[in-house]
Order: C-alpha cells, then sequence, then structure tokens
C-alpha cells in the first residue's frame, strides 16, 4: 500500500492504541504507588514515590511462585485436552453426517446457554462423589471432552475449507484420522492457535473453578490468589495492582510469540496446490 | 438351482474387476465414524453435564435454600417470574438493552480492527498484542480499574475528557450512563474476536484478492466482495457466541456496581446470583436459569434459521 | 500395526482411568483426626488465624486442623454455600452476624447446646451476653462469638484543631455530643468549593440507621409482627435530616461522588469524620498523617447508640468430627485464642475478660483511652440489629438501594418511605 496510506493506518492504530493502552498504564502506575496515592482526588499519573517494593511484598506475602508454577500446570493441561478434543467433535461435526447431526450439534451449543451459577452445586457433588474435590480434576478432565465453545469455533473453520481435498484424500482411500492428521488440521493451523491461546487465557484467569474445588492453599492457583488482597475488611489494592500485573505478563508474552503464526498461515493456504 | 447360482456374477469381459463389497455401506460407515468422533463430547455430556442439567431443572420446581431438602412447589417460581415480577422485568430489560448494544459494535469494530491489524507491515506484531491484551486480563483488578477509570471525581475517563471539554459524568453512578458503560468496557475486550478474525482471514487464499485486484477492484470493493463474504463463517460464530456471552454479563457488575444506581445494572445474571447466593432461593434461581436458557435458545435458533441465507460456507455438502 | 495401536489405546484408556479414578486423600494423617476450618481474610489477617491454630494444636496433639482459607468475606460465603449445598462440609467455619442467622434457621449448622451442657462450659465471660442471641434460633446457640465490632465516630483531630473547635471525644464527654451539634461543626469544617466535608458516609443501611433510631427510642422493622415503620415521623425526620446534610448544608458530598470503589477520604483528609468499627485501624494507625481519635456516634434522647456486629464460629450439621470440631471452637473462643487475636487490633475480643485486659486495651494501634471506648459503647450502648434470614434481601438490596432516588435528590422521603415500607414487610413475610 502506499507510503500516505502507510502513515494514516500507523498513526489510526497509534491513537486506538492509546486508548486500549490507557488502562494499563493507570493500572502500572497503581501498581507502583503508595496505597493513599491510589486514590488521590486528580488522578496521578507518576507516583510521587516510586515503590518497587509494592511488587516484592506482592510475590512474597503468599507463595506466588508455586501459585504461578499450579497455574501452568492447568493451564497447560487445559490446551492440549481443548486442542485435541475439539477439533476431533468438529471434524466430526462438519465433514460426517449422521442421524441426529443437527439437533446434537443445536445440544452442544445449548450447553453454553445455561447460567452455571444453578449447575454449580449439583456439579460440586458429582465431583465430590467421584473423589475429586480438592485436585485438578475438575478443572482438566473437562477440557479433554470436547468444550461447546472451540467445537463450534473448529467446526467454523473447517466449513469454510473447500471440500475438494477431503474428497481427493477420500477417494485415495485414506482414513478419516489420516485425512484429520495430515490435511485438515495442518490446514487449521491459525484456529489452533487461537484455541491454544484462548485455551490458556481461559485456565490462566479462571478463578470460579479454583474457588469451588480446591481446598488446600498449596494447590491454589494464581487467579485464586489474586482474590486474597481483597480482604474481609480491607483490600490491599496496591498489591493487587501488582500482582496482576505480574499475572498478566507471561500471557503477554505467549500471545505476542504466537501471533505471527496467523501471518505465517497464509504462506501454507496453498490450496490449489 | 443351478450350481452357477452359488458363485458371484462373473463380470462381461472388459469391465473393470471390483473388489468385494465391504460390510458396511459406506453411509453406515460414515455414520459410526461422526459417532466416534464425537464421542468426548457425548461421553463428557452424558457423564459430567447430564446428571446436574437434570438435577437443576428438577429443583426449578422446587423451594431450596442450600441446606435442607428440596420441597416441591411445582410451577410456583415459574409462575411468579412470568407473572412479571417486578425485579424480574427489570433485569431482563436492563439485559436487552446491554445486549442489543453490545453485540452489533462489539461485531463491527472487531472485524474493523481485525482487517486493519491483518497487513503485513512492522509493528503490527505490536499493535496486536497491544489490542489483545485487555482480552487477556480479568477478574477483579480490571474490575476495579475500570471502576477507578470510571469514577466521577479522579477517574480516568473524566480526566480523559476533561482536555476536550466534555464535563464529568457519573458514568457508574448515573442511571442513564451505566449500561453504557459497560458496552465500553466490554468493546475494551474485543482483543479475543479481533483474533479469531485474524485467524479467520488468514484462510482466505491471496489468490482472490489478486483476481479482485487485475479486475479492477479498489479496496473497499475487495473488502465487501471477497473479505466480508468468505468471513462470514466466523461472524457467524462471533454474533451467536456474543449474544449468549451478553446475556450473561455477570462479573464486572458484581464487583462495579452490585446492580446499582438504583437496578439501573441489575443485570439478569447478578439478580439470579442474589437469588441464588445471597437469598438462598435456589429453586427460584434456577427456574430463572432455565428461562434465560430458552430465551437465548431461541435466539440462537432464530439466528440458524436466518444464516442460510448470509453464511456462506466453502465446503459443500454432497446432495 | 493394528495391534500396537490397540494396545496403545489400552494403555492409554488404564492411564487415564486410573488418574481419574484414583481414590482421595486420607482424612486421617499420621494419627490425627484432621478437620477443616474455612475462613476468610487478607494474608496478614491470616497469619493471626495461623498464630491461633498453631497453638491449639500444641495444645491438643490428637487434632490436626487443615485451613481453607480462600479469599475475601463475598467470596467465603459462596464457598462455604457450595461446600454445605454439596454435602461436603468443613468441620468449623466462620460466620459473620448477618449470616449465621440465616444459617441456623435453614438447618445448615449443629446446635452448641449439648455440647456446652457436657462440658458446663461457661458462657457468662461472653459479653454483651445479647450479641449470643444473634446466633440463636429457637432457643439453641449455634454459634460462638469470635469478635465483635461496632460503630463509632473517627475524628480527625487535626482539622478540629485547625477549625478551632472542640473535638467530638470532647463533646461527647460532657454530654454534648448530639446531631445538632454535628451539624453545627460540620457546617465549619465542610467547603465545598474546596470538596472538603466533614463526613461521607450514609446512614441509609439499615445497619447504621437502626442504632440512631434506637437513640430515638425506636425501631426501623419489628421482626414478630413483620411490620416495617420507616414511615413514622421520626424516621421520616432522621432520614430528611441526612439528605439535608448533603443538599441544604452542604457538609456531605453528593452520592454520585461516593461509589463503590473509592479510595479512603478519611485518611486523605478530605472529610473530617468517618463512622466505621475496628477494621481500619491497623491501616489508619500506619498510615494516617494527622492526629485521629474515636468518639462515640452522635446521639438522640436517649443517649448513643451503636450496633453489636461481629463474627462467630460454627459447626456445620452434617460435619464429620463435631467433637474435634467443638474443641477448636472453644479454643478460638476461648482466653487464650482470643489474646491472640486480639493483638491484631481487628476486632474487640467477645470475652470480657479478655476486652477488660492490657492485651486489649494497651493494643499499640490506639491509644489506650480510645480501645476503652469501643468496649464503653459496645457493652453500655450496644444494641442487636433485626437480622431475620431475610435481612441480605431487604436491608442491603432493597432498602438501602431504595433510599437512593431520594439521596439523589429525585424523590422525596415521604413519597420513597411510603414505597418502600409495604415491599420490606412482603419480604419479611416471605417463607410463612
Amino acid at each position: 500500500m502506499g507510503v500516505g496510506k502507510q502513515v494514516l493506518l500507523y498513526a489510526l492504530l497509534a491513537l486506538l492504541g492509546l486508548v486500549f493502552l490507557l488502562p494499563f498504564f493507570w493500572m502500572v502506575s497503581s501498581s507502583l504507588k503508595a496505597p493513599e496515592e491510589i486514590f488521590a482526588p486528580t488522578p496521578q499519573w507518576i507516583p510521587k514515590e516510586i515503590k518497587w517494593s509494592n511488587y516484592y511484598d506482592a510475590m512474597t506475602v503468599m507463595p506466588f511462585g508455586r501459585f504461578i508454577r499450579n497455574s501452568l500446570v492447568v493451564a497447560a493441561s487445559v490446551v492440549v485436552g481443548n486442542l485435541l478434543s475439539a477439533s476431533l467433535v468438529a471434524y466430526g461435526f462438519a465433514y460426517f453426517r449422521f442421524p441426529l447431526r443437527g439437533p446434537l450439534f443445536i445440544l452442544l451449543l445449548a450447553t453454553m446457554m445455561l447460567p452455571g451459577q444453578v449447575t454449580m452445586i449439583p456439579i460440586f457433588k458429582l465431583f465430590s462423589y467421584l473423589g475429586w474435590i480438592d485436585t485438578y480434576k475438575p478443572l482438566i478432565v473437562p477440557a479433554f471432552c470436547g468444550p461447546a465453545f472451540f467445537v463450534f469455533l473448529y467446526r467454523q473453520f473447517f466449513l469454510a475449507l473447500p471440500r475438494d481435498l477431503f474428497e481427493a484424500a477420500k477417494v485415495d482411500g485414506c482414513s478419516p484420522l489420516r485425512i484429520y492428521w495430515s490435511i485438515v488440521l495442518p490446514l487449521a493451523k491459525p484456529v489452533s492457535i487461537t484455541v491454544a491461546i484462548f485455551s490458556f487465557m481461559g485456565a490462566w484467569n479462571d478463578f470460579m473453578g479454583p474457588l469451588i474445588y480446591l481446598t488446600t492453599e498449596s494447590k491454589f492457583t494464581l487467579a485464586l490468589g489474586l482474590a486474597q488482597f481483597s480482604g474481609q475488611y480491607v483490600s490491599e489494592w496496591h498489591l493487587l495492582m501488582a500482582a496482576s500485573v505480574v499475572a498478566v505478563l507471561p500471557c503477554i508474552v505467549l500471545f505476542f510469540v504466537f501471533q505471527r503464526y496467523f501471518i505465517r498461515g497464509i504462506a501454507t493456504t496453498g490450496m490449489k496446490g | 438351482m443351478k450350481a452357477t447360482d452359488r458363485l458371484p456374477p462373473t463380470p462381461p469381459a472388459g469391465a473393470p474387476i471390483r473388489p468385494r463389497p465391504p460390510l458396511l455401506s459406506a453411509r453406515r460407515l460414515e455414520t459410526l465414524h461422526g459417532y466416534a468422533l464425537i464421542s468426548p463430547w457425548l461421553i463428557g455430556i452424558v457423564v459430567f453435564l447430564l446428571g446436574p442439567i437434570v438435577a437443576s431443572l428438577y429443583l426449578s420446581f422446587c423451594r431450596w435454600n442450600l441446606l435442607q431438602d428440596p420441597v416441591w412447589v411445582g410451577l410456583k417460581n415459574y409462575t411468579t417470574i412470568l407473572s412479571g415480577e417486578d425485579k424480574i422485568v427489570k433485569s431482563l430489560a436492563v439485559t436487552i438493552y446491554y445486549t442489543v448494544l453490545a453485540v452489533p459494535l462489539n461485531v463491527v469494530l472487531s472485524i474493523l480492527v481485525a482487517v486493519l491489524l491483518n497487513q503485513r507491515l512492522r509493528g503490527m506484531g505490536v499493535f496486536r498484542t497491544v489490542f489483545y491484551l485487555p482480552a487477556v486480563t480479568s477478574g477483579v483488578a480490571v474490575a476495579v480499574l475500570w471502576a477507578w477509570i470510571f469514577s466521577k471525581d479522579y477517574g480516568l475517563l473524566n480526566w480523559a475528557l476533561g482536555w476536550v471539554g466534555v464535563p464529568a459524568y457519573g458514568w457508574l453512578s448515573d442511571e442513564r450512563l451505566v449500561v453504557p458503560a459497560f458496552v465500553f468496557m466490554a468493546l475494551w475486550g474485543i482483543g479475543g474476536n479481533m483474533v479469531i478474525y485474524l485467524a479467520g482471514l488468514q484462510n482466505i487464499p491471496r489468490e482472490l484478492y489478486e483476481a479482485a485486484e487485475l479486475d479492477g477492484a479498489g479496496a473497499t470493493r475487495r473488502f465487501f466482495h471477497v473479505t466480508l463474504p468468505l468471513l462470514t463463517p466466523v461472524i457467524f460464530f462471533n454474533m451467536i457466541m456474543a449474544v449468549i456471552g451478553s446475556f450473561q454479563i455477570f462479573t464486572q457488575a458484581f464487583i462495579m456496581t452490585k446492580g446499582g444506581p438504583n437496578d439501573a445494572s441489575m443485570f439478569y445474571m447478578l439478580y439470579l446470583f442474589n437469588n441464588a447466593f445471597r437469598y438462598f432461593k435456589m429453586g427460584y434461581a434456577s427456574a430463572m436459569a432455565w428461562i434465560l436458557f430458552l430465551i437465548i435458545l431461541v435466539l440462537t435458533l432464530i439466528q440458524f434459521a436466518i444464516a442460510r441465507k448470509w453464511v456462506y460456507y466453502e465446503y459443500k455438502e454432497p446432495q | 500395526m493394528r495391534l500396537v495401536q490397540i494396545l496403545l489405546v489400552a494403555l492409554g484408556l488404564s492411564l487415564a482411568g486410573y488418574y481419574l479414578f484414583s481414590p482421595p486423600a486420607e482424612e486421617r494423617e499420621d494419627g490425627r483426626v484432621v478437620i477443616e476450618f474455612v475462613y476468610p481474610g487478607t494474608p496478614s489477617e491470616a497469619a493471626i488465624y495461623r498464630k491461633q491454630l498453631a497453638r491449639f494444636e500444641e495444645t491438643h496433639p490428637g487434632i490436626k486442623v487443615k485451613e481453607i482459607h480462600p479469599t475475601t468475606d463475598i467470596n467465603i460465603l459462596q464457598k462455604i454455600q457450595i461446600m454445605l449445598g454439596g454435602d461436603v462440609p468443613p468441620d468449623v467455619c466462620w460466620l459473620d452476624v448477618g449470616t449465621v442467622y440465616q444459617f441456623a434457621k435453614y438447618g445448615g449448622l449443629s446446635p452448641l447446646d449439648d455440647f456446652i451442657r457436657a462440658d458446663c462450659y461457661d458462657l457468662s465471660d461472653f459479653q454483651p451476653q445479647k450479641f449470643l442471641l444473634a446466633a440463636t434460633y429457637d432457643g439453641k446457640l449455634y454459634g460462638l462469638p469470635n469478635g465483635l465490632n461496632c460503630l463509632l465516630t473517627f475524628f480527625n483531630e487535626d482539622a478540629f484543631r485547625r477549625a478551632g473547635l472542640p473535638t467530638p471525644e470532647e463533646l461527647a464527654a460532657r454530654g454534648q455530643w448530639t446531631w445538632e451539634k454535628f451539624l453545627e461543626v460540620g457546617l465549619k469544617l465542610s467547603d465545598r468549593k474546596k470538596k472538603v466535608f466533614s463526613h461521607d458516609v450514609g446512614f441509609t443501611h439499615p445497619w447504621m440507621l437502626c442504632p440512631v433510631l434506637e437513640s430515638y427510642g425506636e425501631r426501623l422493622v419489628d421482626l414478630e409482627k413483620k411490620k416495617c415503620y420507616t414511615d413514622s415521623p421520626t424516621c421520616v425526620r432522621l432520614l430528611q435530616m441526612f439528605k439535608d446534610f448533603i443538599y441544604r448544608y452542604n457538609i456531605r458530598p453528593m452520592p454520585d461522588q461516593m461509589e463503590a470503589i473509592r479510595g479512603d477520604t478519611f485518611m486523605s483528609g478530605q472529610v473530617a469524620m468517618t463512622f466505621l468499627g475496628r477494621w481500619l485501624v491497623p491501616k489508619y494507625a500506619a498510615g494516617a498523617k494527622f492526629k485521629w481519635g474515636v468518639a462515640p456516634l452522635p446521639a438522640g434522647p436517649l443517649g448513643s447508640r451503636t450496633p453489636l456486629v461481629g463474627d462467630f464460629y460454627c459447626i456445620p450439621r452434617k460435619a464429620r468430627h463435631p467433637r474435634e470440631a467443638w474443641e477448636l471452637v472453644k479454643f478460638l473462643c476461648g482466653p487464650e485464642g482470643q489474646r491472640i487475636s486480639a493483638a491484631g487490633g481487628l476486632l474487640i475480643p467477645s470475652r470480657r475478660s479478655v476486652a477488660l485486659s492490657d492485651v486489649y486495651l494497651k493494643c499499640p494501634l490506639m491509644a489506650e483511652k480510645y480501645n476503652r471506648v469501643f468496649v464503653d459503647e459496645l457493652y453500655n450502648h450496644g444494641v442487636l440489629l433485626p437480622i431475620d434470614e431475610h435481612w441480605n434481601q431487604w436491608a442491603s438490596d432493597l432498602y438501602d438501594p431504595g433510599l437512593a432516588s431520594a439521596f439523589a435528590d429525585r424523590e422525596s422521603i415521604e413519597d420513597a418511605v411510603k414505597r418502600l415500607k409495604p415491599r420490606v414487610e412482603e419480604v419479611l413475610r416471605e417463607g410463612d
């Protein structure tokens, strides 16, 4: 595109980007302030006294490292589970005809429509019956069972691929799994990366699940740890902000690293080849 | 019967030799494969969801205070809700208002941002990260952050607006502004949808763009005639999920306004939560949940019905 | 090829099966009974609990306590509800005065009377005795009080001196600290242009309004008769007075400046007075840059009144080890446990002997005379709040927000209370 257009684009993006970033600057700024300063009558961008100690305090007052490790374990497992099961299930829904396919797909979507609050206790009872309370199983195992959101996403992408490849491979005698593995999955790289990113973020930030199912503090995840800064009488905002900044850093890094694979995808979309 | 009847029919001379027909017909095999592939989901649903869903349906016909056994009351919960009990009507109205504002804005903005960021220019990676960043942070910190930003006296928003001469409004304390404030907050988090659109944009082969360019189509025409149609599967996804998500908005209101001011942000889910966990009326809350479920289901089915007209799938089913 | 695939699948399935269905952790750890104890708090608050628990395990070698300490008090309630609703209750749980009655009435807790009788446990040291009523249902006691709190006037002594005014402490000593006087000093302390006010706490929530009404000899609701008296002339007059503080006398900021999440206007000096319990005392002691003190609430014709709030330790009905749970409850509410928590300074000990001892009175966070004010007010002027099982619904979610439009000056007080009275009564009657 022309230079003029490029400049315009950058300007627009910079402006929008600034709006998007402002809350973050605020968050970082607050994380470096003394508690009284956070709610000063006029917004202060630069703290009077930069308190790096907030970060130290936030990370030492609870077993931060352990929480991060726990969150990583859960998030990684969830990502693997989601990638495998969601793509397989979506593959089935997209390319295979079987009786009740339509209604079953609607059922899949329907599972997202019932508010979780009312199934919380029956599900809790179920997991307690299975003996899974205070383990990571309630958080990880459902990821291996084709979660609706990702199945839907994969299915939309699969249906956007042309049928020819699929047919050609079938005629050649490839088994469905072969086709899935060698043709469909590689073409769905952008989606898979999206699913991986979303799964990771979802599990990383999930607060409700760990709150309900975990009781031993050494098993807590980061999201649960962050909630501890709002106490019974008082909330330690400055520490909460500092801890939140630390919690968000891995996600930023991860996203930044993986987002370029989106663009790489263009090169491999040579379908006529 | 002749001896020759038991032999397979001899193909006429010159015709290709065909292998023995397989055990299962192609159709049956496809069915088998289909079910096998979706089995993880089926098993998951049966094991983890079936029981609790049936339980919550049963509870919706009961009065249950969480601590004692549920007591059957028949349709009482439902009649109370459908008779338009004060707060129910208000909470549904607030939620619908929010959805009507949030969904279209969400879809349009996500597509726009994704298209802008789909260029192969330097620094795009940084921008993509910047726009995605908000979607990554969640929980108490973000809600608190926005509560400050929207604050009338020392909030960021009013401070920034003050530079362009806009008077300081109470975004979270004014009944008329609180729902738009939540919509604004939701738009800040469109990074997630943007990512999905980016992925969708990758699926559009370059050849189509090149062909269109050769035909003399400018950027706008390319967008409306190449990009948008091929993005429709993803747009459909976005719309469905946005509707489902908007109807269930809860956490931010819970932390930031608790439904205030004067119930102007008492979203349906928030009222449901209050009934379930603050008033110990779990049965009533379950009935509320099932009614919400029906509303969302109907809306989704309508969207699916209309989808035929505008969603374009490259993959065409054999007839 | 196929055989290998089948073997792999079989292996995968059995590994999955083992992972999924392995038995849960055991309930006894090296011979000791493990009991679960749920409590809330920030890490610094948790430190106090841990000290108590360490001492408990020292003195009770047969019991090990597993702490379940997830988070804030809103979420902890949800956690407790899910545990109880899901039939996996802890052995001891913390409940605060607003919810313990609900849990007791709905059958979630075990009455403690049998334990008390069996151990000849002496309850007389728990003062004020009437606080035990908050955890009593149908004549049975369902929790032992851990600590108390009340509402007092916190004042910025430097601000008062600068304005040449006597402090609320001095005025109360002379018996002059009334609402009229409150207005008088407020006028001199406030300056709307400079965004400085005398106070910014509203008295619309029943937990604050009820004691003020009591100091005028009236009640907001009658739980027995399921009646609400918010439309009585005295109540309307008081509400109007609070409203006039905002609009007529400008000694309190407008409601839309008092948002749900905000900073501490007392500590930043924007307001000269605030109304709180002890829970922010450690924060003020550490961070306030001015001299401050506490005094009773402004008095009505009958004197000053203050609400009795606090928390209890209870034993859920389906707790697995009630005997051991009782031992823990006894310890935490016993003299030794109380002494440890008194050192933290957030609560007033529920035991009179500890509250009047040096551990509490000489707590370094405040001058002794101020520590004493809490105790004096609690014992002499404490009133029980009308908490029933619908407290959340009518007090926090109906009455308090219901007055919002009146206090935003979109409605008159008379109209608001006329509107609210039948709705409150409707909620009070629910479940009958």
